[in-house]
């Protein structure tokens, strides 16, 4: 069984093997080999197994099946499990009914694929349940690397760093009374040029991380230099309202401690005390659990071993649902006999789509 | 009151929550929707939640459409009532949602008694210990090799053929703990001594190839025992991870050889205990994000349960249907 990957703004596809690049980086819209899907860099998606074709998509807005029309086409007629993983939750108000509406529409013309959906949350999975979509709990947050996340040695410039998009969405604000703070950062998919100057203004004791390593101008991050830079502080905040948020992990993955206020969409899935603290959404709250964590730090090593408890205890069970659901579909036994498969980048540290925005110089 | 409530007075439920009404019920033969089956009249009327855990697995088609089934026929008698099938892995919650039938991923391990089950002070006296009705399906006789053994057990209902002749016959080296503390015939032990009679072994087994959770593979790991098992399904191989547990093919000498391998390894007790009980956390932190969820989009009310707590009263416990309901009673 080989993996094959077709996607991503963000690609990790360096540490595939260089017969998979090349199958697959290839911008036919014909599946090109039997172990291949075409390559488009619009979208995130792996093939995991060719024979028998199992997929690993992400949902996004216009692409129900998280994967484009052409490739769409490319899977008509043949028999395959796609495992659709979504990257807003569907905890909120219509957004399961309209994910619903979308599946049904999108499914009618590939009969053969069977479509599972990677709940993020036990409750989504209930929500899609209730609406007859096939669905099973399976947080995004497995697939993050922990070999690419982990802790660093040395002391940390920063009381806290967040690692999230530009986006309003994200509530930068909230971490406005933290002392010393670290932005990582996407740009904004809304592409409002304006957001980041509105923010340099709201947190002007801030380092905007991205912009400081490309000497003014915004410099995308590798994964490792993201980790790096993580482990410059004490600890990690979470504060937007929805989401299934996988910076979470890869924070804990490093060692750090979380700080983050109530969410819907899963990312409070891996939040227990004593390593993370949920606060109010106010300022002087966050600030004020950052300096609890700060004033009395948990040994990285100590935060680390939780989070890969809890990952080892998910991927444990990710890998026995996944081994059902291909014997259900293709009859095969033990189709994965680990999760290494899956440990090949499925999932982007931050924004899966590539940035379209043109480059927009820091002030 | 039904039918099924002169039959069968006993339900493995309570009532969680009186207002809003929130109960927990395991399903049995008599009441496949527990509180909800046995006692209708006591929700007519009346908005309310019903959790239902798993007793058996439903993995094969028959018994998850049969579930999907008594679900239908309910509704329309009690049509302000939600119900909510509580899966015990991933998969069960799948199959469910091909049926539409609604229901969240939460193992029944996180309603047991982690007080009761934990690890003791006390000399070895087994290599390994099986704790399991003497059934065909629980298949003792995989055992057969394990050279020090112990047995626990209940001796199965009135109407079951006994097995007890049938089971001493397959292991005649093994110790029948329930005859020895009887003076030869059978006891029914509490569960503080089951406990303790856990912490005289090494290891525990888990034999049979399909049943539900099987509560008793969650008491060995409380109790600090490292567990070997056969593959199933059903759900207990949710906490089934090395180091501490090794599954192994249907086969004596396969069984006998991890028992020798993991009562050889000198696991401290502690640390088994720690990890079960970190995933617990894990999973009780999960279960009650879930359920308050669920109260929210049922009764509008937010963060209705601020702690595990009101779970942790012996819920899948067998009681009187009329102690099961008194909360209702009471408010």
């Amino acid at each position: 069984m080989r993996a094959a990957r077709f996607v991503h703004g963000f690609s990790r596809a360096r540490s595939l093997p260089a017969g998979d690049q090349r199958s697959i980086l290839n911008r036919d819209s014909q599946i090109h080999s039997d172990r291949a899907m075409p390559y488009d860099s619009d979208h995130a998606g792996t093939v995991i197994s060719a024979d028998p074709l199992v997929i690993y998509a992400m949902h996004a807005p216009g692409r129900p099946l998280g994967i484009a029309p052409a490739h769409a086409a490319a899977l008509r007629g043949r028999k395959a499990l796609l495992l659709l993983a979504l990257d807003a939750t569907i905890e909120v108000e219509g957004a399961a009914g309209e994910l619903a509406r979308d599946l049904k529409s999108a499914q009618a013309d590939l009969p053969d694929v069977n479509v599972v959906v990677l709940a993020n949350t036990p409750f989504e999975a209930y929500l899609l349940a209730d609406l007859r979509i096939s669905a099973m709990p399976g947080s995004r947050s497995i697939f993050v690397d922990e070999s690419v996340f982990k802790p660093w040695d040395g002391p940390a410039e920063f009381d806290a760093v967040y690692n999230a998009s530009l986006t309003p969405a994200n509530r930068h604000e909230l971490a406005r009374d933290v002392t010393r703070l670290a932005l990582i950062y996407d740009r904004d998919r809304s592409n409002d040029p304006n957001r980041l100057d509105e923010l340099k203004a709201k947190l002007p004791r801030a380092t905007f991380v991205n912009h400081a390593e490309g000497q003014g101008a915004y410099r995308h991050l590798s994964p490792e230099e993201c980790d790096r830079h993580i482990n410059r502080a004490r600890v990690g905040l979470c504060l937007s309202r929805t989401g299934a948020t996988v910076a979470a992990m890869e924070y804990m993955l490093a060692g750090l401690p979380i700080v983050s206020t109530p969410s819907r969409g899963g990312r409070e899935r891996y939040l227990l005390p004593p390593f993370c603290r949920l606060v109010d959404d106010n300022p002087p709250a966050v600030a004020d659990a950052v300096d609890v964590f700060v004033r009395k730090p948990v040994p990285k090593a100590v935060i680390r071993n939780h989070a890969l408890h809890m990952l080892q205890f998910e991927r444990t069970n990710f890998l026995i649902a996944i081994n059902n659901l291909a014997k259900e579909f293709f009859g095969v036994e033990t189709l994965f006999a680990s999760f290494a498969p899956f440990q090949i980048g499925l999932i982007s540290p931050r924004d899966p789509l590539p940035m379209q925005a043109p480059e927009k110089a820091a002030s | 009151m039904s039918e099924a409530l002169n039959t069968d007075p006993y339900v493995g439920g309570l009532v969680v929550s009186a207002d809003p009404v929130i109960t927990y019920s395991k399903r049995s033969t008599d009441a496949p929707l527990g509180l909800a089956s046995a006692c209708p009249e006591a929700f007519r009327g009346r908005k309310a939640l019903h959790l239902i855990g798993l007793s058996y697995t439903i993995e094969p088609r028959r018994l998850f459409a049969e579930l999907a089934a008594h679900l239908k026929a309910l509704a329309p008698e009690l049509p302000d009532s939600r119900f909510a099938v509580l899966a015990n892995s991933e998969f069960e919650a799948y199959l469910l949602s091909t049926m539409g039938v609604p229901s969240m991923l939460s193992s029944q391990a996180v309603f047991i008694d982690d007080n009761i089950f934990r690890p003791q002070e006390a000399e070895p006296r087994f290599d390994a210990m099986y704790n399991a009705r003497l059934l065909p399906m629980k298949r003792h006789e995989l055992a057969r090799d394990v050279k020090s053994l112990g047995l626990l057990y209940d001796i199965g209902a009135a109407e079951e053929p006994p097995q007890y002749d049938h089971v001493k016959a397959l292991l005649p080296h093994a110790t029948f703990v329930n005859h020895e503390v009887g003076g030869g015939t059978y006891r029914q032990l509490k569960v503080e001594e089951c406990a303790a009679q856990l912490n005289t072994a090494r290891v525990g087994l888990c034999l049979s190839a399909e049943e539900g959770l099987m509560q008793a593979a969650l008491e060995y790991l409380l109790c600090g025992l490292p567990v070997v098992s056969t593959r199933s399904i059903g759900g207990r191989d949710r906490y089934f991870m090395p180091p501490f547990c090794r599954v192994v093919p249907d086969d004596a000498a396969a069984i006998a050889d991890a028992v020798a391998t993991l009562a050889g390894a000198r696991i401290r007790k502690a640390a088994v205990r720690g990890y079960i009980m970190h995933l617990l956390k894990f999973e009780r932190h999960n279960f009650l994000i879930a359920v308050n969820r669920l109260a929210k989009e049922t009764f509008g009310v937010d963060d209705l349960f601020t702690s595990f707590a009101p779970f942790e009263r012996g819920l899948t416990r067998w009681r009187k249907l009329d102690d099961a309901l008194a909360p209702l009673a009471a408010a």
